[in-house]
């Protein structure tokens, strides 16, 4: 955690939790673009034969993270006899968790293989649309409070 | 990934289901043509859509575990097919292109267009289209509230 440099800003705040959120916020503003990215893909996509959807994976695994990290009773438990034995929950940093898209494969929605809902991907273009700009007016809303700590008294 | 992608890629859908409407205008507008350059009526054309990216695709759950599963790049049309389903018949000894000798004589064969298939084909054109369009719409206002980071007022 120590050895992480946080983008665009300096080691001043690196351990006010304020930048935790600021660099919460940036991450969500990233994975939404890039949400947004594949939903464009998929919906380009709705009339090839056999083409198969993506969707991006981000908010599941960071709740899984944090749940894990505020109750113990939420971590996967491991029976360890020896003080040598690893245990399956290994402390991570949020700023660890990555986006991932996931292709998918499973299901088919049309006779010519194609999975691509679109009423579903106009909807979820739209959700990513609302977040986005959520995230922009929480990250706009954290940098006034941090103009206004820095105003003189 | 590019700053504009999402444009990119709604364009290459944009572009696709333009050339898929053109092919079927041309459909449309040559639905009695029986004489083309190269004998015989007008064959009906489609237009063949694939992904951009290498990634493949599946009829099939299973999938090797080796695949990357990079994001897409848009469609592109691989080839504009004619189609091989056989001519419709009519009865019309008095037209000019009507067979001459044989079973068949007296009859003119017409193209294999189906007016009903292509305007339907029309219609999935024309929403996929305005999809896409939609795509284009919530990427400019998503990249117009980007703008406004850091302009906190204060």
């Amino acid at each position: 955690m120590a050895e992480f440099h946080f983008q665009g800003c300096g080691a001043m705040f690196e351990h006010s939790g304020m930048m935790r959120t600021n660099y919460l916020l940036e991450r969500g503003l990233d994975v939404e673009s890039m949400r947004r990215n594949v939903i464009a893909n998929n919906i380009a996509n709705v009339d090839v034969p056999h083409f198969k959807r993506s969707e991006v994976n981000f908010e599941s695994e960071l709740r899984r993270l944090l749940m894990e990290k505020a109750d113990p009773s939420n971590r996967f438990p491991a029976i360890m006899t020896d003080e040598r034995h690893i245990p399956f929950y290994v402390e991570r940093d949020v700023r660890g968790v990555r986006p991932r898209i996931r292709l998918d494969y499973t299901t088919t929605l049309r006779n010519d293989g194609n999975n691509v809902d679109i009423e579903k991907e106009t909807v979820d273009a739209a959700k990513t649309q609302m977040r986005y700009n959520a995230y922009v007016t929480m990250l706009n809303q954290n940098y006034k409070v941090l103009k206004i700590a820095m105003r003189p008294a | 990934m590019g700053m504009f992608d999402a444009f990119n890629i709604a364009s290459t859908g944009l572009t696709a289901q333009r050339l898929r409407m053109d092919v079927i205008s041309s459909n449309v507008a040559n639905a009695t043509t029986t004489r083309t350059p190269e004998g015989g009526p007008y064959k009906r054309q489609r237009a063949i859509f694939a992904p951009v990216n290498i990634r493949p695709f599946y009829k099939s759950a299973l999938v090797p575990s080796r695949i990357e599963h990079g994001m897409g790049q848009g469609v592109r049309v691989v080839k504009i097919e004619q189609d091989a389903e056989p001519f419709r018949l009519t009865y019309d000894p008095t037209h000019p292109d009507a067979i001459k000798i044989g079973p068949k004589k007296g009859y003119v064969e017409m193209p294999n267009v189906n007016i009903v298939m292509e305007m339907t084909d029309l219609i999935s054109a024309s929403r996929s289209y305005e999809a896409n369009i939609t795509m284009v719409n919530n990427a400019r206002s998503m990249y117009m509230k980007a703008l406004e980071i850091g302009r906190t007022g204060v």
